[in-house]
């Protein structure tokens, strides 16, 4: 059994970027603390704090080591896109909101709708992979129905992977266009029809 | 990307691409569905195999295919069956969903 790390280079290029603009931007960022505080502290903060690359660091410990007889390495690919997509998604987001919280010459038009078509597109991006993800025990909802039957796995997501891609496409558009409430609205409408969706492909599945 | 238009763009592998829409088929069961040599639907195999459309997997003696497409190949693929219809008649489809049960 070897272990394989799965963080690809372009990966740690865009998580190391996230920590520098963490870093550059956090003595600017708002808040009492900062100047009765010591400079190692300062720069401690600015490394872990500020910076939603951390996060992604973390979730990447968790799913990135991976050993290679797995079955899942059929879905190696899946894994590398919806990584860097992550990776992506976190870096344009803290940029985002660093750039605002600092009021920063950039000026972005609407940070907020900005965020919901990002996390519409990030959605689109993960949700066109899902479908090639093989049986796995590390990523995916693997219950006693999917582990069970690998056809019920491939099916139920390859549903999951269609109304992801609806799901983003629809999170962009109402981000771009629609207001708070009824962003909201659609959020609820969306999501409870995805999960019944997803809820009845597993059952037809496992029943036929 | 060029591979996966060109192996979309052939009625007899976007229907193989159907077929596998069931679940995971054997080569054998595949060819049996279609009226062409085994050797062309093994070449079709092999050019969706190479697109990564499909992957293949040895059980025992057989070798079972499965479906390995994304959500836009999927779409891509209905575009293109519907921007050019195939001619594999439904009974066809019809034998090889018998076979399977």
């Amino acid at each position: 059994m070897t272990i394989v790390a799965g963080f690809a280079r372009r990966d740690r290029g865009l998580v190391g970027v996230g920590f520098l603009v963490g870093g550059i931007a956090f003595p600017w960022l708002p808040g009492p603390y900062l100047p009765e505080a010591s400079l190692v502290t300062v720069v401690a903060l600015a490394f872990f704090l500020p910076t939603t690359a951390l996060a992604t660091c973390v979730g990447q410990a968790v799913f990135g080591v991976r050993t290679d007889d797995e079955p899942s390495r059929a879905s190696a690919g899946v894994i590398a896109t919806a990584t860097t997509a992550l990776c992506s998604f976190a870096l344009i987001l803290q940029v985002l909101v660093l750039t605002t919280l600092v009021d920063a010459p950039i000026r972005w038009p609407a940070p907020a709708r900005a965020g919901m078509v990002l996390l519409g597109l990030h959605l689109v991006v993960v949700g066109n992979v899902i479908p090639r993800l093989r049986p796995d025990a590390q990523l995916g909802v693997a219950v006693q129905m999917t582990d069970c039957r690998r056809h019920a796995w491939m099916r139920t997501y390859r549903t999951a992977g269609y109304l992801c891609v609806v799901i983003g496409v629809t999170v962009a558009i109402a981000g771009a266009s629609l207001g708070a409430a009824q962003i909201d609205a659609v959020l609820k409408i969306v999501l409870l029809s995805a999960s019944v969706c997803v809820s009845w492909s597993l059952r037809r599945v496992w029943t036929a | 990307m060029d591979k996966q238009f060109r192996a979309l763009s052939d009625p007899t592998r976007r229907e193989i691409l159907r077929l596998l829409r069931g679940g995971p088929l054997t080569s054998g069961v595949i060819a049996e569905s279609f009226p062409s040599a085994w050797a062309t639907v093994s070449r079709h195999l092999a050019v969706l195999r190479e697109a990564d459309l499909v992957v293949a997997e040895r059980d025992g003696q057989t070798i079972r295919y499965e479906l390995n497409t994304s959500v836009v190949q999927d779409v891509l693929r209905h575009l293109a069956d519907w921007v050019q219809p195939t001619a594999v008649p439904s009974r066809r489809r019809a034998r090889a969903r018998e076979q399977r049960a």
